[in-house]
C-alpha cells in the first residue's frame, strides 16, 4: 500500500514490508509512548487496546513525535524494552470453587503491528497464564489480542469479580508507572546511567497482586 | 476540648471562624460543640450535622457560630446544583457507556460531594479506554482521577507529573459504596 502522508518520512511508511517477529525485540531497544492527552488515563475509546508504542529499532529519535495520520502529539514517554520484558504480576485466586482458581501470572509480549504510515508501531500485549497447585504447565495460557480486549472476550476483561477486576486495574497502573521515563531523559548519558544501574525500572513495581 | 484556632491546622478554616468556640474532637476531621452540634471540616466547607436526620452544608464565607443567622443560612447538601455542563457531559457519556440507573445515581451523588469540596477547581468529565466514566481534577501537575466502571466500581487513580509515583485505590460496588468516604479519601490523596 502506498501512503501519501508527506509529513511522515519515507522510511516510516510500511509499504508492505515484512513484519518483524517477536525475537527482533531486543533488551536495549526503547518503546516510545506518545502523549495524546495530558492526562494519561484519558484515552479515546477507539484507541483502546493493549499498549501502543513506537519502536526504537525502526523510528529515529527526531521523528518520534512526528504526526501520524490520526492525531497531534507534542511529547512522549519511554521505557526500555528490558523493563517490559522483565515485568511480571502474580496474583492468587484462592476461591477453590472458581473455575480459574490458582496462580495467575501476567507478563508482556511484544507484537510488531505496523500501520500504513508507521512501520515502527508495536503493541505491548498481555500474556495471561494460570497455574494450578504445583503444576509447572499452565492450565490457561493466552496472549490477548487488541480485538479480544476491545470485544471483552479476553478472560481478564470479561470475567467479573474483584480478583479479575483488581488484577486488570493493577496491570494498567503498572503500565502507567513503567512507561514513565520522560522524553527529556532520552539522551546518551541517561542511557548510560540506566545501563550502569543494570536497567532497573524507573519505579518500584510490586510483582504481587493482593486484594485489600 | 480545643479552641478552634489552636486545633485546626487548616488555616483558611480558622480564618473564617471568628468566634472562639469550644470544640471536642470526635474524629480526625470532626468536632462537637458544647451545644451538641457536630462539625466536620472538608477543604472548603464546614458540614454541620444538627441532629441525626438533618445534615446541612455551611459555605466557608459564613460564620457558622453566629446565633440566629446560622440556621437561616444553611444550604442543604441535596439542594446544591451541579453546573449544567457537568450534568450534560455525564449524561452523554453514561448513555454511551450504557451505565445503569443505579450507578448513574451514585455518580450524581459523588459529583455533588466532589463539587462541594472542590468548588474552586474545574471538574473535568471524560472517559477512559476501558469504558469507564472519568472524572478528573488537575492539581499542581497531578491528575486526580475518579474512574467509574459500568459495574459501578470506583477507582481513585492519582497520576503525578512523575508518573512512576502513580497509585490507586478501588472501592467495589459489591462491597457497598460509602460515597462520602470515597470523596474524602479522594480529597486526601495527593
Amino acid at each position: 500500500m502506498k501512503c501519501d502522508n508527506k509529513n511522515v518520512p519515507s522510511y516510516l511508511h510500511w509499504n508492505n514490508r515484512i513484519v518483524f517477529h517477536t525475537d527482533a525485540f531486543l533488551n536495549y531497544h526503547k518503546l516510545y509512548r506518545l502523549k495524546a492527552q495530558n492526562n494519561p488515563i484519558e484515552i479515546p475509546e477507539q484507541w483502546a487496546n493493549a499498549v501502543s508504542c513506537r519502536w526504537s529499532k525502526i523510528i529515529k529519535k527526531k521523528h518520534i513525535t512526528i504526526e501520524p495520520p490520526k492525531a497531534h502529539y507534542n511529547d512522549y514517554d519511554y521505557v526500555f524494552l528490558q523493563e517490559i520484558i522483565n515485568y511480571k504480576k502474580t496474583g492468587i485466586l484462592e476461591n477453590q470453587q472458581h473455575q480459574y482458581a490458582g496462580k495467575h501470572v501476567l507478563t508482556c509480549v511484544m507484537h510488531h503491528d505496523p500501520l500504513d504510515c508507521d512501520f515502527s508501531h508495536c503493541e505491548i500485549l498481555i500474556r495471561h497464564q494460570i497455574f494450578k497447585g504445583d503444576m509447572e504447565k499452565a492450565v490457561f495460557d493466552q496472549v490477548y489480542t487488541h480485538e479480544q480486549w476491545q470485544e471483552k472476550t479476553a478472560l481478564l476483561n470479561k470475567e467479573g469479580g474483584k480478583f479479575f477486576k483488581g488484577l486488570k486495574k493493577a496491570f494498567r497502573l503498572d503500565m502507567i508507572k513503567l512507561i514513565s521515563r520522560p522524553s527529556a531523559a532520552n539522551t546518551f548519558w541517561e542511557d548510560l546511567r540506566a545501563y550502569c544501574k543494570q536497567l532497573k525500572p524507573n519505579t518500584e513495581i510490586n510483582s504481587l497482586f493482593k486484594l485489600d | 476540648m480545643y479552641e478552634v484556632g489552636e486545633y485546626l491546622e487548616r488555616k483558611s478554616l480558622a480564618d473564617y471562624i471568628q468566634n472562639v468556640v469550644k470544640l471536642e474532637a470526635v474524629a480526625d476531621d470532626t468536632w462537637k460543640t458544647t451545644d451538641g452540634i457536630t462539625i466536620s471540616a472538608l477543604s472548603n466547607y464546614i458540614t454541620a450535622s444538627l441532629n441525626i436526620n438533618q445534615k446541612a452544608m455551611v459555605p466557608f464565607e459564613m460564620n457558622p457560630f453566629d446565633n440566629s443567622p446560622f440556621l437561616s443560612k444553611i444550604v442543604k447538601e441535596e439542594n446544591i446544583e451541579l453546573p449544567q455542563t457537568i450534568k450534560s457531559q455525564v449524561n452523554q457519556i453514561s448513555n454511551h457507556l450504557k451505565i445503569g440507573d443505579e450507578v448513574q445515581k451514585d455518580i450524581e451523588k459523588l459529583l455533588q460531594k466532589l463539587y462541594i469540596s472542590n468548588a474552586e477547581r474545574e471538574i473535568n468529565i471524560s472517559m477512559s479506554a476501558d469504558r469507564e466514566l472519568l472524572i478528573y481534577l488537575s492539581v499542581n501537575d497531578t491528575y486526580k482521577n475518579i474512574l467509574v466502571s459500568e459495574d459501578g466500581d470506583i477507582e481513585l487513580l492519582i497520576i503525578p507529573s512523575n508518573k512512576s509515583k502513580s497509585y490507586n485505590k478501588t472501592f467495589y460496588k459489591e462491597d457497598g459504596l460509602n460515597l462520602s468516604k470515597v470523596v474524602s479519601t479522594f480529597n486526601e490523596m495527593r
